[in-house]
């Protein structure tokens, strides 16, 4: 049985999901079916951290180095990253069935 | 901290996106003021239901004014530019005004975006905190707002007079403010 996938959140602060996306995870990858994986939270707190490590905001899924939702056209910035659900609307989280997709296919074969 | 509950509030003037300048002061039975900007995801996900309150209340003489405080220098996703293209995209259903210098945004307490404030014909704050209690339900319909809409409207005491803003931290010249979250 190969280990959990590791999954690290990059969030800030001032952001209200940060708090809650260790739980999202949880709960998203529990009725999809599919393995929870290893969360790790790391905080960003400043510009000058954001813009070092091309934050595009909070929360940001990496795995293996990469982002696992790329952004297009998002400076790096201090804020709540904006997602869009599969039906358009704007979300601080991404749509769940997007979030599994490509947590899939990052998954260890 | 911000005016409380009840509390008497000052009018005030500012720049507004198309030009020209707003004064909000309390003429109406009702104003209605929402911190707001142009790239939070729970200010975008509120946006619409806060816009059809507008459009709902305008007719019954409630004057509505939304406000972006963030540092434009930090974010110009929230430049004065950037708030007038979306005005000029039909996107807003009231004056779009910016508080570049911030001071009336603390003055008033806002802390997050979308963050709601409803005064009663007198000046008095009756209702702060959030449009309604969950920014994924557009069924909600800004209940919490409408509701103390209503109560304002017809002389009485809102019921629920505070509830929790919930949003993105507004974006301060100097980040000095404490963690809306904490």
């Amino acid at each position: 049985m190969s280990d959990p996938l590791e999954i690290l959140v990059l969030g800030w602060s001032g952001c209200p999901t940060t708090g809650t996306v260790r739980e999202w995870i949880q709960q998203t990858c529990s009725e999809a079916g599919i393995p929870a994986p290893s969360v790790h939270i790391e905080y960003i707190e400043t510009d000058a951290e954001a813009h070092r490590r091309g934050f595009v905001g909070s929360p940001t899924f990496v795995v293996d180095g990469v982002d696992l939702l790329p952004a297009v056209d998002s400076p790096p910035a201090l804020s709540c990253r904006l997602y869009r659900l599969r039906d358009g609307r704007p979300s601080p989280l991404p749509d769940p069935a997007d979030f599994v997709a490509a947590l899939s296919r990052r998954a260890p074969a | 901290m911000g005016y409380a509950i009840d509390e008497i509030t000052e009018p005030f003037t500012l720049p507004r996106a198309g030009g020209g300048e707003v004064t909000i002061d309390w003429g109406a039975p009702a104003t209605v003021l929402v911190w707001t900007c142009n790239h939070c995801p729970y200010a975008l996900a509120w946006h619409d239901r806060i816009q059809r309150v507008i459009e709902d209340y305008r007719p019954r003489g409630v004057v509505f004014a939304q406000i972006n405080a963030n540092d434009p220098d930090r974010f110009p996703v929230d430049s004065m530019a950037a708030m007038e293209g979306r005005v000029a995209n039909g996107e807003f259903a009231s004056d779009y005004l910016q508080d570049a210098h911030q001071s009336h945004s603390k003055r008033w307490g806002a802390r997050v975006t979308p963050d709601v404030f409803v005064v009663d014909g007198e000046g008095r704050l009756r209702y702060h905190g959030a449009p309604d209690g969950d920014h994924t339900d557009p069924d909600q319909n800004a209940r919490y707002l409408r509701e103390a809409l209503d109560d304002v409207l017809a002389g009485r005491t809102p019921l629920r007079q505070k509830t929790p803003a919930v949003g993105c931290r507004i974006k301060w010249i100097v980040d000095d403010q404490p963690d809306p979250h904490e």
